[in-house]
């Protein structure tokens, strides 16, 4: 082992030219491994931490943006009439888009009393808003628009204060909310409410009471009923679907360490076919030649692993720091965990063996003369 | 007698065409003997000296070196035969670039398993011996060709193998040191009792050595 390992890094070293590159081929596979690998688990924290609701919501059949709409007030008369066994909370809200630091965000007023139990809005951060110019904004988009606590913000011409920072499930968490009379005062009363928020009842099958809200004559053909998280599981499913692709992806980058250091393998062993005919001719075995490359390529896959594993740290380092990835204005965090690290150094030493042992299946095969011929 | 050879052929194929290196060869050697095998380039004598060495089989033929069949041998008895029997010298030295005098010639005690500080002080001795003991360090590019062969001497000898086989040694080097090298290896036949078979076309070389045969068209004669 000790006489293989010098006699790898002598020739690595005399070699070092073609390792610096060979190294630097492997590193950009073990860099893209580890940044997939982040991203997918990046993609996993994010399903984990989206949570679904079952309230309902009504907006006007046909109506290309809620934003320009009003909703009929016997809509929300026709809701309230329905039993608390089927509907806990009926929350009418006001909806606009506005501009934030030149983003174009979703502005949302509702009665304060519905705020945490129907729209599930957790303060992480301050005050819920108690004067007129108070306003709470997702952590999402403050940390997108880099504003704090105490932050001044224009919003239809007026300046308002971000009193909290809140956490809530789906496209909530991305907006900005401020309390129903100061609505009222910024937008008037005339345009009432654009949607209708219904938090059915525990134990209530959300389905029947959207059933039943739809054939509901102050409803019927005027109005649409869908289940708040439907576009949110929708979200889901393709995030699921983009984290699946990455695991699978990722493994395939591995797969490029087999057939990169099977290449290169290749090529050593051709370039030194006459000397390892030599090493057999003088008495080395094939098998102990062989031991020698595996070392050779073992030792260039870890220096691989470490340029790469090195790169992936920083750039996910970087990245975060510069340049942070988000969706739904929920940050995704990369990071190169332990986990992904010690997967990482162990697909590397099992695929640098299977590509070298691929490499050298054919060398052991031939005869001694038709190696020391070869120049 | 340390080598018995009868009826040894040696065929190759060259796409369909076949190639007879060696034809009906029969051959006897003493142990301890210098013998030279002469004959044109491409009469057979790099394929004879390989079949003896262990590095090639015979296509038909009997074959035996130091007591062991080779025409019957596996990869792994050939490659035990090589390392504990032979010795091998080429014409153009085939030293290991990336290692130096002293490496190059431990090569063959690696191999047997010694370990390496031993290995490099058997080396040196061999080194001294051939006269390399100042050049040690160096590696094969910085040597003459008359240095580079007798570290490949050396490298062949150092195991003390029974037989050693020469092919065109001093086929790549100016008359002083072909002159040197033949010395230094009847020396080593000499001294060490060493059995020498040295391939040449070189015909003055000859009279220094105990046979001579003559391999032509893969027919082999004693002089």
């Amino acid at each position: 082992m000790f006489l293989a390992l010098r006699f790898s890094l002598i020739d690595l070293f005399q070699d070092r030219g073609r390792t610096l590159l060979s190294v630097i081929g492997l590193a950009v596979v073990v860099f893209s491994f580890m940044l997939l690998a982040a991203l997918s688990e990046a993609f996993s924290s994010y399903l984990h931490n989206t949570t679904l609701s079952h309230n309902l919501v009504v907006v006007r059949a046909n109506v290309f943006d809620p934003a320009e709409d009003r909703l009929d007030p016997q809509v929300i008369e026709a809701a309230r009439a329905f039993g608390s066994n089927e509907i806990s909370q009926v929350a009418p809200l006001v909806f606009r888009h506005t501009r934030l630091n030149g983003r174009m965000v979703q502005l949302r007023a509702a009665n304060m009393d519905t705020w945490q139990p129907v729209f599930h809005i957790e303060l992480t951060k301050g005050e819920w808003p108690s004067a007129p110019d108070e306003i709470l904004i997702g952590e999402g988009l403050a940390q997108l628009n880099h504003l704090d606590l105490a932050s001044k913000t224009e919003i239809f011409g007026r300046e308002f204060t971000i009193s909290g920072i809140f956490r809530a499930p789906g496209a909530i968490f991305a907006s900005v909310w401020m309390p129903l009379e100061t609505a009222w005062d910024v937008f008037g009363t005339e345009r009432g409410y654009q949607a209708l928020f219904i938090q059915v009842a525990n134990g209530a099958d959300p389905l029947s009471v959207k059933n039943r809200l739809e054939n509901d004559p102050h409803l019927r053909d005027e109005y649409a009923v869908y289940l708040e998280d439907n576009y949110t599981r929708q979200n889901l499913d393709r995030v699921r679907d983009l984290s699946d692709m990455m695991e699978v992806v990722s493994l395939l980058a591995l797969l490029g360490i087999v057939f990169g250091v099977s290449n290169t393998v290749t090529l050593s062993i051709v370039e030194r076919s006459h000397d390892l005919g030599i090493l057999l001719g003088i008495g080395f075995s094939t098998r102990s030649l062989a031991h020698f490359i595996w070392v050779r390529f073992l030792i260039l896959g870890l220096l691989a692993y470490v340029l790469g594993a090195a790169f992936a740290i920083f750039y996910a380092l970087s990245q975060q720091a510069f340049a942070p990835f988000y969706i739904l204005e929920f940050p995704l965090v990369l990071q190169i965990t332990p986990a992904i690290l010690l997967t990482g150094l162990f697909w590397v030493v099992i695929l640098s063996l299977a590509g070298t042992w691929l490499a050298t299946w054919g060398f052991a095969r031939q005869r001694v003369m038709e190696l020391i011929r070869a120049i | 007698m340390i080598v018995s050879a009868q009826g040894l052929t040696k065929t190759y194929h060259r796409g369909k065409e076949e190639i007879c290196a060696l034809r009906n060869v029969n051959l006897e050697i003493e142990a301890g003997s210098f013998v030279f095998i002469v004959g044109p380039s491409g009469g057979g004598k790099s394929t004879l000296l390989h079949l003896l060495g262990g590095m090639d089989q015979p296509t038909s033929g009997h074959l035996s070196v130091d007591g062991m069949n080779l025409e019957k041998a596996s990869e792994a008895q050939l490659t035990h035969f090589r390392r504990e029997k032979i010795g091998f010298v080429f014409q153009f030295y085939n030293l290991l670039a990336s290692l130096n005098a002293l490496e190059n010639v431990s090569l063959p005690l690696l191999a047997r398993g010694k370990k390496i500080k031993e290995a490099h002080t058997l080396a040196a001795e061999m080194l001294n011996f051939v006269g390399l003991d100042a050049r040690k360090k160096h590696h094969p590019a910085e040597l003459s060709g008359g240095e580079q062969q007798r570290v490949a001497i050396a490298r062949a000898v150092v195991g003390r193998p029974s037989l050693i086989m020469a092919d065109e040694p001093t086929g790549d080097l100016d008359a002083v040191n072909t002159e040197a090298v033949m010395r230094l290896m009847l020396d080593l036949n000499r001294t060490l009792g060493i059995t020498f078979v040295v391939a040449t076309h070189n015909e003055t070389l000859t009279g220094m050595g105990d046979h001579i045969f003559e391999l032509r068209n893969g027919e082999l004669k004693r002089r």
